[in-house]
């Protein structure tokens, strides 16, 4: 089952939000919303390799588990200090965290 | 937001809960924030004279852990009682005929409270250590609030710890939703390993940050959106309120983006009388990260699930992404927290 807004869902939002408020006076925290939005999915399209990656590491840690059966496992104890799947959820982690917003530049 | 054709029954309400002889509403505005609850703000002549009120009432889509309006009026009743600064409390209807909802009614309470604009604008809030020093004050009043002896039968008390209960509850609600989330089931491990070994209940705002309360140019105005208070340990909210993640653009200004700790735990000291546990603090500030987490993806299932579409709430979603990796980055299997070394001046 999808979780979070991933990029066609976001990009469908995005737009819809922006046909409703065509013409709107006050549209400028739509029109940052979208920014946002689509800023999003273009980082996300463009780590897909990396986000592939991460993915398979997060399995060769895991030791092929389903993502359901990874949670499962995880809080029944069974990875507790487990180093290597730690660094390959940081790992993770990190990339969507950066795909999310991307580190300040300033 | 669908409102009434008419405001008849409306404006016969208010003048029956305000015992006025007349009520005319000459506006109604749908008002920004409360992301979960819609705030509706009532220009009205209450026997000639100008008053404005504001009326919450639930959004078309709620989440799991938000209390009824019937439940929220009353708690802002009783820390409205203990002298806690919120907006004036008048009334409650459940008659979903009136406004098409149950709702309550509070005076408006002038004021901005958009968090990155109160963290970012030095000229809002008044003297920046004055204000952290009452927001501590103002936490320690909602915590001395004697809800044993108030008729507040729906709160409960969570076993066998604050701490235990609420790491459940998450988990509970990650398993509704749906959701497979490695990092947060990291992140709860974590907490679940690293309970504080305390178990002190208090009547907790859960709410209590920066966002949720409004300034003017002097100082604090409210202390608003009460809808997830509980029975917990107090150490939870002066963890959600440091936590970092509601810091906004001033992650050094531990206390919320507006001062030091130290400021912030001067004035909850001052009238709690309580001492500030450094290692539960911190514990709390990692759960808050998982609670925003799993009350970001609830916001985002809202929009999934079609009941409420919303670019907003799908944004929304996306935040448990950026805190998982803060999650991850205070968890990791070298630490524990009652090894760590934690700056809580």
């Amino acid at each position: 089952m999808l979780d979070s807004c991933h990029g066609q869902n976001l990009l469908e939002i995005a737009r819809e939000s922006l046909q409703a408020n065509i013409g709107a006076g006050n549209s400028k925290l739509i029109n940052l919303m979208v920014i946002n939005a689509v800023g999003i999915v273009e980082r996300e399209l463009a780590s897909r390799e990396q986000l592939t990656h991460c993915s398979e590491n997060i399995a060769k840690a895991s030791g092929n588990l389903s993502n359901s059966e990874l949670c499962s496992s995880i809080r029944a104890g069974q990875f507790d200090g487990d180093r290597h799947l730690y660094e390959a959820l940081h790992e993770s982690t990190m990339l969507n965290a950066r795909i999310f917003k991307p580190p300040s530049t300033k | 937001m669908n409102y009434p054709a008419s405001n008849a029954r409306l404006e016969d309400w208010l003048k029956h809960m305000l015992s006025a002889g007349s009520v005319s509403i000459r506006e109604t505005a749908s008002l920004t924030g409360g992301a979960i609850q819609e705030n509706v703000l009532l220009d009205c002549l209450v026997d000639g004279v100008e008053m404005s009120l504001v009326l919450r009432k639930d959004a078309e889509a709620t989440i799991a852990e938000s209390r009824s309006r019937e439940e929220e009026f009353a708690l802002v009743r009783a820390a409205f009682d203990q002298g806690v600064t919120v907006p004036r409390p008048l009334g409650f209807c459940k008659d979903e005929t009136v406004f098409g909802g149950p709702f309550a009614v509070f005076e408006k309470v002038e004021g901005i409270g958009l968090g990155p604009k109160v963290v970012k604008d030095l000229s809002l809030g008044g003297d920046r250590v004055k204000l952290a020093r009452e927001l501590g004050r103002q936490m320690a009043r909602i915590h001395s609030i004697d809800y044993a002896a108030l008729n507040l039968d729906f709160l409960g008390s969570p076993k066998p710890s604050a701490a235990h209960f609420e790491v459940a509850t998450i988990r509970q609600s990650l398993d509704q939703l749906g959701v497979n989330r490695p990092a947060l089931e990291w992140g709860l491990r974590w907490l679940e390993r690293n309970l504080p070994q305390t178990n002190e209940l208090v009547l907790a705002h859960r709410d209590f940050r920066t966002g949720n309360f409004m300034v003017d140019n002097d100082g604090l105005t409210a202390i608003l959106d009460w809808e997830f208070a509980a029975i917990s340990d107090p150490m939870s909210d002066i963890g959600w309120f440091c936590a970092e993640c509601w810091r906004f653009s001033r992650p050094d200004l531990e206390a919320g983006g507006i001062g030091s700790r130290a400021y912030f735990y001067q004035g909850y000291q001052e009238v709690s009388g309580r001492e500030i546990q450094p290692d539960a603090v911190t514990f709390w500030e990692i759960f808050a990260h998982i609670r925003w987490a799993s009350i970001a993806l609830q916001q985002g299932m809202r929009h999934l699930s079609g009941k409420q579409r919303s670019l907003e709430l799908a944004l929304t979603g996306r935040i448990a992404d950026q805190l998982e990796f803060s999650i991850l980055c205070a968890t990791a299997p070298t630490k524990s927290l009652y090894r760590r070394e934690v700056s809580h001046a």
